[in-house]
C-alpha cells in the first residue's frame, strides 16, 4: 500500500462516519477539480471537519508505513495532520502542481498545518524538489515546526547536503531540542560539523553556560586535533552524564588517538556499554 | 478570575505583555487585523501579516497557555487603494476557515468613501 492508501485506511477507521465521508469527497474533489482553491479551503477545514486527537496506530500500522516508504515513522501524528497530508497527496500525480500548491499552503498556513505539511515531506513525490521548502521551515522560530522536520523525518538525512544539515543539528542544539530523535545523525556525521559544534561548545563554556551532553556524539567520531582536546576536558571535568556521552561517542571514533582516551578510563568504557542516546538524555 | 481579552493587537506588543497577561488570568485573546500605521503598498505584505496572527501570534501566546484567536479582514484605510483591496479581498478566503479565525474584521469607516463602501 502507498503511504496515501495508509493514510486513508487509518483515518477512515478512526473518524465518526461523517468526518470520514467528508474527506473522502473532499479527497476525490481536490483529485479532478483541477482547482487549486479546493485544496485551500479543504485543508482549512480540518480541525473543524476530523478534529485534533492522535492517529491511533499499532505496531503492524508502524511497520506497515515503514515498507511503505523506509524510514517514515507516523508514530506521533494527529489525524488532523494525517487528513492535511492526505489531502496534499490527493495531488501526488502531477508532482510540479503538488509542490506549487504546498509553497501557497505554507505561504499562507496557521501555526499546526505548517507542523503538518512538514511531517508530510517524506511523502510527497519527487522528493529532491523539497529541500529549498525544507530548509526554509527550518528558520522558523516556532519549535514545533522545527521539530516537524528535524525529528522522526528522514527527508533531512536523505536529502539536505552538508551545510544545510549541519546547520539543521547545531540549531537543534541552540534551540533546545534533543538530537536524538533526528534520523540519520550518525550516517550523516561530518568533520565540518564536528568542528561547529565544538566552536559552540567554546562560546558556551565562555559564557559560563552548559552545553548539550549529546553535543559530543557527533564531536567523537570525527574528532581530531583540538576537538580531542576538548573531549578530554569533558572527561576530566563535565558531570556523570556528559563523561558517558563522550564515552558513548568515543565507541565510534576513527582517530585512534581519540580511541585511546577512552580506553585510558576503563571504568567509564564499562559504564557505558548498553548505553543508548535516548537513554542518556531521558536520564539526565 | 478568568478573563478574554476580546480586542488586542498582540502584534505590535512583546512577549513580557503575555507573561503579565497569563499572569493576571487572561486565558484567551482575539486580535482584529489592523493596518500597520501607515497603509500597505501590496498585498504580499498583507499576506504575511494574516500569516503572522495565524502562525507565529498562536505559537508566541501558547507559550504562555494562551489561547489566541484572531479576525481577519482588510481595514478600511486600506480600502481607498482599490487595486490593492481586491487583491486582498482575493486572499481573504485562504484564511477565513482556520482553526483561529473567529470573524471578519476589523472593518468600519474611515473616510465613507464609495471605495469603503464597497
Amino acid at each position: 500500500m502507498s503511504p496515501r492508501e495508509l493514510l486513508a485506511r487509518w483515518l477512515a477507521r478512526q473518524l465518526p462516519p461523517e468526518a470520514a465521508t467528508w474527506l473522502d469527497k473532499a479527497a476525490e474533489q481536490v483529485r479532478s477539480s483541477g482547482k487549486d482553491a479546493d485544496l485551500y479551503m479543504a485543508v482549512s477545514l480540518v480541525t473543524r471537519k476530523v478534529g485534533k486527537a492522535d492517529l491511533t496506530l499499532s505496531d503492524t500500522d508502524l511497520r506497515d508505513a515503514d515498507s511503505s516508504r523506509p524510514g517514515w515513522n507516523p508514530r506521533a501524528w494527529s489525524a488532523d495532520q494525517a487528513a492535511r497530508v492526505l489531502l496534499i497527496l490527493a495531488l501526488e500525480a502531477d508532482p510540479a502542481r503538488l509542490a506549487r500548491c504546498l509553497d501557497q499552503l505554507c505561504n499562507t498556513a496557521d501555526v499546526s498545518e505548517l507542523a503538518a505539511f512538514y511531517r508530510g515531506l517524506p511523502l510527497y513525490p519527487d522528493q529532491p524538489r523539497y529541500v529549498a521548502r525544507a530548509t526554509e521551515g527550518l528558520r522558523t522560530n516556532m519549535k514545533n515546526v522545527f521539530e516537524a522536520i528535524a525529528h522522526r523525518n528522514p527527508y533531512p538525512s536523505e536529502q539536505f547536503p552538508e551545510a544545510a544539515w549541519n546547520q539543521m543539528v547545531l540549531k537543534a542544539l541552540f534551540v533546545g531540542s534533543p538530537l536524538w530523535p533526528i534520523m540519520g545523525l550518525d550516517r550523516r556525521g561530518n568533520a565540518e560539523l564536528a568542528r561547529m559544534l565544538c566552536d559552540y561548545a567554546h562560546e558556551r563554556w565562555s559564557a559560563g553556560r552548559p552545553v548539550s551532553p549529546e553535543l559530543w556524539r557527533c564531536v567523537g567520531p570525527h574528532a581530531s586535533g583540538t576537538m580531542l582536546q576538548d573531549l578530554e576536558r569533558v572527561l576530566k571535568k563535565g558531570t556523570e552524564q556528559e563523561r558517558s556521552a563522550v564515552a558513548l561517542s568515543l565507541r565510534g571514533a576513527s582517530d585512534p588517538a581519540a580511541a585511546q582516551l577512552l580506553s585510558a578510563d576503563p571504568a567509564l568504557a564499562a559504564a557505558s556499554r548498553g548505553l543508548s542516546w535516548e537513554r542518556l538524555v531521558s536520564a539526565g | 478570575m478568568k478573563y478574554i481579552d476580546p480586542h488586542i493587537h498582540m502584534s505590535a506588543r512583546t512577549t513580557d505583555d503575555y507573561e503579565r497577561m497569563a499572569a493576571s488570568g487572561i486565558v484567551a485573546v482575539i486580535e482584529p487585523a489592523f493596518w500597520l500605521g501607515q497603509p500597505r503598498t501590496n498585498s504580499g505584505s498583507y499576506m504575511d501579516y494574516l500569516s503572522a496572527l495565524v502562525g507565529w501570534e498562536r505559537f508566541r501566546a501558547a507559550q504562555f497557555g494562551i489561547r489566541h484567536y484572531c479576525a481577519i479582514g482588510l481595514n478600511a484605510k486600506e480600502a481607498n487603494n482599490e487595486a490593492l483591496a481586491e487583491e486582498v479581498i482575493d486572499l481573504l478566503p485562504r484564511y477565513l476557515l482556520k482553526e483561529g479565525v473567529v470573524a471578519l474584521g476589523e472593518i468600519g469607516y474611515d473616510d465613507q468613501t464609495p471605495a469603503e463602501d464597497k
